[in-house]
């Protein structure tokens, strides 16, 4: 069977299904370059915000980053994201608000330095029950922050809030996953930070598809 | 940080400026609007720059009390060292135990962040250390500014550092942080004779290079790793270009029985202990001659004048002939120190080779001999062993006790490598078995494997398990 016969195939399935979905959603069509420029920018700066952040926050093992490192963490993702925002909705600057305000409180509850951290066990089971836990609820934690900031522009923002929690808790529990298997072979803890790096390009590539969605989607203005 | 602020009110004053003539100047606004629009992120690199690791450590009533004059202050601010006064040291006497650490720029980063070193200085003076040996000879360059090597090499200095320090002599801020802190500065030349055989001294001097006996001016891979196993996983394998640090892979060996190399190293010495303000200067096992080493002309031209016509022997490990090769070097030795002594006579003259026996037949460093004659006033012994009872036998060896009694011996403690992370456990139990053996303290290998990344277990769990250890005294 020749390649285009398969595509069409499939194409021909899901095509329906997709449109179903995004009338279901909300979700207008999205043009397919500016979609995907929209989402290669964000996955890019959000994971360079992070591996930048690593100059100023140091990766420990418990949620011992400060307040300070907690709001600076934050601030620099904040930053990455609001400049892709900012050309999409109106009052970006609170996306940004949002981040630094969410992450300064999740560190001041010892639960927000989860960005920068990686759990204290070695059975890799553990660590990715763990990583889904935690991830999910630090996800929904900036889910909320965030979703207060883009609620009264984005048409059924709340479902940021679930769908943050999911991707957390997958990228998180993938990233210990990965920094736990590295540090049991190298026995160095450079191995962990490589795993939070994996972890927030998890977190970034998915969180921009999600993005994509919510930029794209109607807004109450063209509701109106 | 007065220069910091000052460079802070001009910018300030340039930005109101611009504002006062946009909003007075309609045909302004545009770009004002512009302006403003950046201003979260000059506001950000503001804080990240006020707030990064580079700021000065904080001041403690220790240093408060430890003043440093107006005169130090102002040399600071020079980019090239001034001839340092010869005054007391800080720390005329030792340290009721001496806690030292080895600061390199193999596998390291202090030397290269601009805000590496106060950094580094910051936490060992918060962690209660009291000694650092900072690297200023590596691979043929220097990492102080060297007339001398300058006129052999075109470099003053280590190109690299010279971009990451373009206003300080790295060693003048070593000392101007590390006296305020309290700690001990001991400038350390850590390559010794060894240098690359692609370094341009080597290069421009290849009749200083000694030999083997085979005619290779190549050092042998094994040489040097008698006291220092390395374990290769497989994933150092792998990782070798990196964990390497760009090491180089053909090392040679400066002939330290040849008058022009004395020479070298007597005037790098000499500028390093009449320029700065340092307490000492440390010489380690590469401060020597490997026993493969001696058939190069000179040395053989000079054992047959002494051995009516003799040549050498074939046998490297020839008793008579480790013998002779020691005791030349031995003289060279005896000359430095009173090269160092004239020129800085406060200034401690350290050493940290390998335990006696092997220093002396693998190295041919006689260094029983040197401290009986008082060459040396200060000794780390690198002691590196895994196991605690080969550390602790190396620690109960006569030789070891007996000099003891005669100066200030340290035990080197191996922290780690990249290739070779080392628990913080077995670290603590040499620490112990040191205090336990009355040595007069600890110095450890190296300044990244203390507490970092490249360590089994996390920075910050490993920085309080140091707080806790050396609190214990």
């Amino acid at each position: 069977m020749a390649f285009s016969n398969f595509s069409d195939s499939v194409l021909d399935r899901m095509t329906p299904r997709w449109i179903e979905f995004s009338r279901r959603w909300g979700l207008k069509s999205v043009p397919l370059v500016a979609g995907a420029t929209v989402w290669l920018r964000w996955t890019g700066l959000t994971w360079l915000a992070f591996v930048g952040s690593l100059l100023f926050v140091e990766v420990g093992e418990r949620s011992d980053l400060s307040l300070m490192e907690g709001v600076l963490g934050g601030a620099l993702i904040g930053l990455a994201q609001w400049q892709i925002l900012r050309s999409h909705l109106s009052h970006a600057h609170r996306w940004l608000i949002a981040s630094v305000l969410g992450w300064g409180t999740l560190t001041l509850f010892h639960i927000g330095a989860l960005g920068w951290m990686a759990p204290g066990v070695e059975n890799l089971l553990f660590r990715s029950l763990l990583g889904l836990v935690y991830g999910a609820y630090v996800g929904a934690g900036l889910g909320v922050a965030q979703w207060l900031a883009v609620r009264k522009q984005v048409v059924q923002a709340w479902r940021w809030i679930p769908l943050n929690s999911g991707i957390w808790a997958v990228a998180i529990a993938f990233g210990w996953l990965v920094g736990g298997s590295l540090r049991a072979v190298s026995h160095l803890f450079i191995s962990e930070v490589f795993g939070l790096m994996v972890a927030w390009g998890a977190i970034a590539a998915l969180s921009g598809v999600g993005i994509v969605g919510l930029i794209y989607q109607e807004t109450y203005s063209e509701k109106s | 940080m007065r220069s910091l602020i000052s460079l802070l009110q001009r910018l300030t004053s340039r930005w109101l400026h611009v504002i006062h003539h946009s909003l007075a100047n309609q045909s302004q606004r545009p770009r004002l609007q512009a302006f403003l629009s950046t201003l979260p992120v000059i506001a950000l690199c503001l804080v990240l720059t006020l707030w990064s690791p580079s700021q000065q450590p904080n001041e403690t009533p220790n240093e408060i009390s430890n003043e440093i004059s107006k005169e130090t202050l102002i040399q600071t601010q020079l980019s090239a060292p001034k001839p340092a006064q010869v005054s007391v040291p800080r720390f005329a006497q030792v340290p009721s135990e001496i806690r030292g650490v080895w600061i390199t720029n193999v596998a390291s980063t202090v030397l290269f962040a601009p805000w590496g070193i106060p950094r580094a200085v910051r936490q060992l003076s918060d962690l209660q250390f009291n000694t650092v040996y900072p690297v200023v000879w590596n691979r043929g360059k220097t990492f102080y500014h060297s007339p001398t090597l300058r006129q052999i090499t075109g470099h003053d200095i280590a190109p690299v550092i010279a971009l990451t320090h373009p206003t300080e002599d790295p060693l003048v801020e070593m000392a101007r942080v590390g006296h305020r802190a309290n700690l001990r500065v001991i400038p350390w030349f850590e390559y010794g004779f060894m240098v690359p055989l692609h370094s341009r001294l080597a290069r421009e001097h290849p009749d200083w290079l000694t030999t083997r006996r085979n005619g290779s001016q190549q050092l042998h891979e094994t040489s040097l790793t008698g006291n220092r196993p390395d374990k290769h996983s497989l994933l150092s394998h792998l990782l070798n270009p990196l964990l390497n640090s760009g090491a180089p892979k053909s090392l040679g060996w400066l002939n330290p029985l040849h008058p022009e190399v004395q020479q070298l190293v007597l005037d790098l010495v000499t500028e390093v202990v009449s320029q700065y303000d340092i307490e000492g200067i440390q010489f380690d096992d590469h401060f020597s001659l490997p026993v493969e080493f001696g058939y190069d002309p000179y040395t053989v031209a000079l054992y047959l004048s002494e051995h009516e016509g003799q040549r050498p022997p074939e046998d490297v490990a020839d008793e008579a002939w480790i013998r002779w090769r020691a005791d030349r070097f031995s003289q060279f030795v005896g000359v430095l120190h009173s090269r160092i002594k004239e020129n800085c006579p406060t200034c401690l003259v350290s050493l940290s080779p390998n335990p006696a026996k092997f220093a002396y037949r693998f190295h041919l460093q006689d260094w029983r001999t040197w401290v009986s004659n008082h060459w040396i006033d200060e000794l780390v012994v690198q002691v590196y062993r895994d196991e605690l009872t080969r550390f602790e036998g190396e620690l109960a060896k006569e030789t070891l006790q007996s000099t003891r009694d005669q100066i200030p011996v340290s035990i080197g403690i191996l922290t780690g490598t990249w290739r070779r992370p080392i628990p913080f456990e077995q670290i603590k139990e040499q620490v112990i078995s040191s205090r336990d053996h009355h040595f007069s303290g600890v110095a450890f290998f190296y300044w990244d494997t203390l507490w970092s990344y490249f360590t089994p277990e996390s920075p910050q769990k490993r920085r309080q398990n140091f707080r806790e250890l050396l609190a214990e005294r």
